[in-house]
């Protein structure tokens, strides 16, 4: 199905959510007080005629609180629920994560560019989502699952801090019945760790699964979303340690937002506007706006 | 380049206010108490005649602040605030770097510098389509006046409707616009074409003040070397430290910036709605930050204007404040003001020179002097005057 890349809005309406019905809600990850765990949710919103490209996002509502960037995490172009996963960080996010089934969220969007599987056909895809991270990715490799045949391997690495916080676990063995290749991480061990075997797993960051990918550099494109710090670092490594190409390291940067259509100047990074330049940034790129401003 | 010029005597051009008064909403400079605003006025001769400027750029009559962008009951739907159009205004008075200003704020809230015309604000482009600009050129600017190093000013090529010169006897009237066209078609009668004696008079009028500035004037928005040390990023984190160590961080240079657009958008009860936040909780974590109410009741979602040099602007939840210092923050304002890549995106510099950011800095960190620091950083600081023999 073909999707305008730029949302076309009526002027009078750029700033006003439009009001949408929340379907299911599944927690992802209980709120934990001992390992400092915030609760994660995925919310399934009825998204009537919106249409999107993995890798967008959407202005999304609290009413009466306020409004805050979120990814889609379910393909476009389907018919089917709209899927955020928001993590309870704040007023805004608090608020939505406590939303029920059956409430009304406001949304505004979708937002940004997105990642172009197009340019990356018959060539293997290495996913890497360090914690909440995986959220925008999840809607891109599920993108790619829909047209598993135009790619080789599909490898899927998620880490987070403590095994209790990996997300999607329920939908694992869906994924590797279609050929996902998935391995796991977790910053620390908890009992049951050591005596699961499946999928893959290891304690220490995200970036040890690295050399267990089996990564192919002259024909993989990575995808990766995570804190800062394992942007910075799994990017530099894939390219400098494992020699993928700078411009087919591809990842998703957050900044706060107010308004998502590149005016009210929150997320500008050096020279670009986050919500309509990206989200979706190359390492290379990034690495070129990096010798003004950090950007990751 | 202004198409067609004409000449008015000071009395006719008062007719011509005066009538456009009684139509429209007519704003221009006031004095109240030792300063000057843009307010409306009733009569042309409410208008103040000796200023420079106002402090305060016209933009608040464009970004209103707070501004309501979208009102919502709840439980329930959203309501748009309905069809209520903006005024017809006629600017009298204002300055070109304020119409210079204008025309950079009109370009980036079209989405014409981005990119992206499909996503114009609709609320400034309303206001700014009923406004009609009769700006004034500026015959004896400020001490703290750049207007001259950065094309915005004295008297400007485009962006007004009319451009307005006093000469000795009388004012010379530039048309700049097809709305400037249709006033000039309307006031014909009050009008005369331009004479030879008249048009030499106004570019010897200008040429004084660019002679002028650059005779007498120590300010300078950009240097050759301050662009090329920003924009290359060759500046050292010391650099930005030390600036960051000057700023006492009150918005005031965004907040009076002609060019300035960056805002911020809450929602909030509406004034007057009975509808309180929940016990405990009534003060937002941080300044500006959102404040769950969790109650029913009128709400209204609110535009302000934001400065990046102020904490929390681009601080985000989760713990990730990618400027957390105020150096660091300088850098992006200064950045945006003055580097290749955003002339390259916007087309001139952040900066049109009007000097308030200069008048209002408490620090001393107006643009001449961060502009001057950058080029000190590159060439080095100029050598103290050598002693005088024999002393």
């Amino acid at each position: 199905m073909a999707v305008a890349t730029h949302p076309v809005h009526d002027a009078s309406d750029l700033y006003v959510p439009r009001p949408v019905r929340i379907l299911r809600v599944r927690e992802e990850v209980a709120a934990d007080v001992a390992t400092g765990t915030k609760r994660v949710v995925t919310l399934d919103l009825d998204r009537g005629d919106l249409d999107y490209l993995p890798g967008q996002f959407l202005q999304v509502t609290a009413f009466g609180a306020g409004e805050v960037p979120i990814s889609i995490s379910s393909p476009g172009g389907l018919p089917g629920a709209l899927s955020l996963t928001i993590r309870d960080n704040g007023v805004i996010s608090g608020m939505l994560v406590a939303s029920k089934a059956g409430d009304t969220i406001g949304v505004r969007g979708p937002f940004g560019n997105h990642f172009d599987l197009d340019a990356h056909r018959g060539r293997d895809l290495l996913f890497v989502g360090g914690g909440i991270g995986l959220a925008p990715l999840r809607g891109v490799y599920w993108q790619a699952l829909l047209r598993r045949g135009d790619f080789g391997r599909i490898v899927l690495l998620h880490g987070s801090r403590c095994p209790g916080e990996l997300l999607y676990s329920w939908q694992w063995t869906d994924y590797e019945r279609q050929g996902v290749e998935i391995l796991v991480s977790a910053d620390r061990a908890d009992d049951c760790w050591a005596h699961e075997e499946h999928p893959k797993r290891c304690v220490g960051l995200i970036t040890k699964l690295f050399d267990e990918a089996r990564i192919a550099p002259g024909r993989t494109s990575a995808f990766l979303c995570g804190p800062p710090i394992m942007i910075e670092n799994g990017g530099r490594e894939l390219v400098q340690r494992f020699g993928l190409a700078p411009e087919r390291v591809l990842t998703t940067c957050e900044r706060h937002m107010k308004c998502g259509v590149g005016k009210c100047g929150h997320c500008v990074v050096v020279d670009r506007y986050v919500c309509i330049d990206g989200p979706v940034f190359s390492y290379e790129e990034l690495a070129a706006l990096g010798a003004i401003e950090p950007a990751w | 380049m202004s198409d067609a010029r004409y000449w008015a005597s000071a009395a006719a051009l008062e007719g011509i206010l005066d009538r456009l008064a009684a139509e429209r909403t007519l704003i221009g400079p006031v004095r109240r108490g030792g300063d000057v605003y843009f307010r409306p006025v009733q009569r042309a001769a409410d208008l103040c005649r000796d200023y420079v400027n106002a402090l305060e750029p016209p933009k608040r009559w464009f970004l209103p602040t707070p501004e309501r962008l979208a009102r919502y009951r709840l439980p329930g739907g959203v309501s748009v605030p309905g069809g209520d159009t903006p005024r017809e205004l006629v600017f009298f008075g204002i300055r070109s770097c304020d119409v210079a200003g204008l025309a950079q704020l009109t370009r980036f809230f079209s989405g014409e510098t981005v990119g992206r015309p499909d996503v114009a604000d609709g609320p400034f482009m309303a206001r700014r389509e009923r406004t009609t600009i009769l700006s004034v050129v500026c015959q004896d600017p400020a001490e703290t006046c750049m207007c001259v190093c950065c094309k915005g000013g004295p008297a400007l090529d485009a962006g007004y409707d009319w451009q307005l010169t006093a000469l000795t006897s009388g004012w010379l009237i530039e048309v700049g616009s097809a709305k400037g066209r249709e006033l000039t078609t309307r006031f014909a009668s009050s009008l005369a074409p331009a004479g030879e004696r008249q048009l030499a008079e106004q570019a010897g009028r200008i040429a004084g003040v660019v002679e002028s500035f650059h005779r007498h004037s120590t300010r300078r928005v950009q240097s050759m070397a301050a662009g090329r040390m920003v924009s290359q990023g060759r500046l050292p984190e010391a650099f930005w430290s030390a600036l960051g160590e000057r700023c006492v961080e009150c918005g005031g240079c965004a907040f009076v910036c002609p060019t300035c657009n960056c805002f911020n958008v809450v929602d909030a009860p509406e004034a007057g709605s009975g509808v309180l936040p929940p016990a405990g909780g009534p003060e937002p974590a941080v300044p500006g930050g959102p404040v769950a109410t969790g109650a029913e009741g009128t709400f209204e979602r609110i535009r302000l204007r934001d400065s990046c040099q102020l904490a929390g602007f681009v601080r985000q939840y989760g713990g990730s404040y990618p400027r957390a210092t105020c150096g660091e923050r300088c850098r992006t304002r200064f950045f945006h003001k003055l580097s290749w890549q955003f002339v390259a995106r916007v087309g001139t510099l952040g900066c049109t020179g009007c000097g308030r950011c200069v008048q209002v800095c408490l620090g001393g960190i107006g643009i001449d002097a961060v502009s001057q620091r950058m080029t000190d950083a590159l060439v080095g600081a100029p050598a103290a005057a050598p002693a005088a023999k024999g002393a």
